[in-house]
């Protein structure tokens, strides 16, 4: 499923970590770097199982335990409100 | 309807002080009635414009007149700003808002203000790009900032046809249709001249009042100024058209009423009313008016001899002759 | 981290965060106290300028953007330059006077910026008083009718004023009515010179008494949501941590964001630290904000200044140091960008 940042949702990487603000909450979310390069790559539009596989080139991490983490942080995201799918996907 | 809202977009956004960001940054500067405007934020070709309008009123810069010049600025606006609309068979209008420290004026492409303290200041904003829509807004706010530059040295601005034998001048105020151009192509034709038969400037010079041209073209009008001298004014005369041509004394009242409908501008202010009564004032004392009946196919001559002859015979007597 | 932290961190490692344009010095209304320099000239940046600078500030990752001025509504670029914000995923702010702010401008902001907040100048709590200072008749009564029309439309907004010896008998009625607005109001009580240096809205700076009464109303203030501040404990992470081990390193701290984590840019191009410290670090018609951010051959000035004002600032016994110090307005008031200047010291320290 392809996800997009919801409509009132900005997003920027700062100082290898990441930022997100919820507009209409006015809440800003520090994010930290392995969760800023997700969003990054999810925004770019790549897909969970791509994100794992890119991840796992770049940190010393087994892939089972990225699997698990990248999933439970975009369910977290996806709980927030910060991601939903993008035009004509389905949750 | 509110002010501005038949031309401007968003009326709120009026410019309520002289700022915003300039066209480009060619200048050029113009004198006429006795005062220097420095026209900055100029495109090339808006300079161009200008001095192709106004050429023989372009004065070369100069460092201590531009300091006692009238600021005339050119801002850029955005083509959003303002409603457009098919100008064929549009009778060029504007609206005015006056206040105690400056004057609005909206328009088609333009917005104009004139600050007018501690002296005259003028900011224009226009969409025009073109060389030809933009001469047009800039000549409108000009004549109305002339008005008022006019106004603070003890003149006026008025709509007039001013005519001229050489030595002493002839004032005829009157709106559309009263008779102006036809008049002044009579008096063309006799080889008199013409300052203009739309607009011209009456300005205290010493103890006399004289008629001065002014660079806006009537009907009859030039594209370019002639300069003519200023001529001392003899006679102010009411036209109206009739069978036969007789002159009658005009009564100081109707004289001072008559000018005040025929300055445009400043006439409708509430703040500067009282500033041009005393101007219009001042100038019926000076010089005679007269109500001139004149059929088309009279003579000029005739009409002069007629107006000479009633001045001659005095202000004691009242009535036709 | 959170975001706090985050800006923190920004500010001692020159983190670009967030930008001011002026994109115009127009305005409708003409504030007796304004500080732009009305006189300053050069070559207006165009559409083309602020689309290509704002794709670069994006690439910079650069999160917030306030869109000032004049009044920025006024600009021709003012659409065109909050359109590309919003597509860039800018958070943007817009900084205005509310005169204009009518209800279909209002829902054209709504539909076309998306705006994070609007923040408005209020000048007092009363048409006599608030008039007086814009100089425009009838600009209260049209920005009370504007904010009911905010709110109606659900667009967060907030309200700005700055003390003056004219509305300083007001502050109390001001806080009210922004309360009655569900509306923040943040008071600044310095009165600024221009930036061109006339000193001319000194004449109506605020009393010393009035100062501290501020002083406590601020104090008893709640502050309502309504600012980028963090949410307690809201941090989310990918876990574990362990991911990524940089060691942060010490950097200096700064007295605030100026040149470290902020700039602001004039109509002209002309870039500056901040929005009151207004010594130029370059020009966009000259260089992109790229050069300027990284090479500019004065910003490491103004930041070596930032490190010494806060050393300054912090070295100071809690009871004598300033509430506020800003090194643009001490620049402007005394020459020295460090030097303590009078509208600093509160009566009781006087």
């Amino acid at each position: 499923m392809k996800l997009v940042l919801a409509k009132d949702v900005r997003f920027r990487r700062i100082l290898q970590q990441g930022v997100l603000i919820r507009q209409a909450a006015g809440e800003a979310l520090g994010i930290n770097g392995v969760g800023a390069r997700i969003l990054q790559l999810l925004v770019e539009g790549r897909s969970v199982p791509e994100i794992v596989s890119l991840l796992t080139g770049e940190f010393d991490v087994e892939k089972r335990i990225l699997k698990e983490d990248t999933n439970r942080f975009v369910e977290e995201l996806l709980e927030l409100g910060v991601l939903e799918p993008a035009p004509g996907e389905t949750a | 309807m509110a002010f501005a809202d038949r031309f401007v977009s968003v009326p709120d956004l009026f410019p309520a002080r002289l700022a915003g960001e300039h066209w480009g940054t060619a200048q050029v500067s113009l004198d006429f009635l006795g005062a220097t405007y420095s026209m900055t934020g100029l495109t090339p070709g808006f300079q161009e414009a200008i001095e192709e309008r106004f050429g023989d009123l372009v004065v070369a810069p100069d460092i201590e007149t531009d300091k006692k010049a009238i600021e005339f600025k050119v801002f850029r606006s955005a083509r959003e700003d303002f409603h457009h609309f098919d100008l064929a068979g549009w009778d060029v209008q504007f609206d005015f808002q006056y206040h105690s420290e400056h004057v609005k004026m909206a328009g088609y492409q333009l917005m104009g203000f004139l600050s007018l303290y501690p002296r005259l200041r003028v900011g224009l904003w226009t969409c025009s790009e073109t060389k030809s829509d933009f001469i047009l807004g800039f000549a409108n706010l000009l004549r109305v900032a002339s008005a008022y530059a006019l106004l603070e040295n003890g003149g006026v601005l008025i709509h007039s046809a001013a005519l001229s034998d050489g030595y002493r001048s002839w004032l005829f105020p009157g709106h559309s249709g009263a008779g102006k151009s036809t008049l002044s192509r009579l008096a063309a034709h006799r080889g008199w001249e013409i300052y203009s038969d739309d607009l011209n400037a009456i300005v205290p010079t010493g103890k006399r009042v004289s008629v001065q041209q002014v660079p806006f073209a009537g009907d009859f009008g030039r594209e370019r100024l002639e300069i003519l001298p200023p001529r001392p004014l003899e006679f102010l005369c009411k036209l109206r058209q009739s069978e036969a041509d007789a002159v009658a004394i005009m009564e100081t009242g109707s004289t001072f009423a008559l000018l005040v409908a025929c300055a445009p501008f400043v006439n409708c202010d509430p703040f500067r009313i009282h500033r041009l009564e005393e101007n219009l004032l001042a100038l019926v004392e000076e010089v005679p008016g007269y109500v001139l009946d004149f059929s088309l196919d009279g003579q000029l001559q005739g009409l002069v001899e007629l107006v000479e002859e009633r001045d001659r015979r005095g202000w004691n007597e009242t009535g036709s002759c | 981290m959170t975001y706090f932290k985050l800006v923190e961190e920004g500010r001692a490692k020159n983190c670009l965060l967030s930008v001011l344009l002026e994109l115009t010095y127009r305005c409708n209304l003409d504030c007796f106290f304004c500080y732009n320099d009305l006189g300053l000239t050069g070559k207006p940046l165009q559409r083309q300028d602020y689309e290509r600078l704002l794709e670069e500030l994006a690439e910079l990752q650069v999160l917030e953007l306030t869109l000032s001025g004049g009044e920025p509504l006024a600009s021709p670029c003012f659409w065109p330059v909050g359109r590309k914000a919003r597509e860039l995923g800018f958070v943007l702010r817009l900084k205005s006077n509310g005169h204009a702010l009518g209800e279909n401008v209002a829902k054209r902001i709504q539909r076309e910026l998306d705006p994070y907040v609007i923040e408005i100048s209020l000048h007092g709590a009363t048409a006599k008083t608030h008039d007086r200072q814009t100089q425009v008749v009838g600009s209260f009564d049209r920005l009370l009718s504007n904010l009911q029309g905010l709110r109606a439309l659900g667009l967060r907004f907030r309200l700005q004023t700055t003390m003056t010896r004219w509305n300083e008998a007001e502050i109390e009625s001001m806080f009210e009515l922004a309360q009655s607005l569900d509306a923040l109001l943040i008071v600044d009580s310095v009165v600024t010179p221009r930036d061109d240096g006339d000193r001319t809205p000194l004449s109506i700076a605020p009393s010393p008494a009035a100062g501290n009464r501020l002083r406590l109303l601020q104090e008893a203030q709640v502050r309502t949501a309504c600012t980028l501040e963090p949410v307690s404990g809201k941090t989310t992470t990918a876990s574990p941590d362990s991911y990524t081990a940089s060691k942060t390193p010490l950097f200096p701290k700064k007295h605030c964001g100026t040149g470290a984590t902020t700039l602001t840019i004039d109509p002209y191009g002309n870039v500056y630290p901040c929005v009151q410290w207004r010594r130029p670090v370059g020009n966009l018609h000259q260089q992109t904000i790229r050069q300027i951010w990284f090479h500019s051959p004065q910003l490491p000035e103004i930041r070596r200044i930032n490190e010494q004002a806060h050393r300054l600032v912090s070295g100071m016994p809690r009871k004598e140091r300033p509430r506020t110090f800003c090194l643009g307005l001490a620049e402007e008031l005394t020459g020295d960008p460090l030097a303590l200047y009078p509208q600093l010291l509160d009566p009781e320290t006087a």
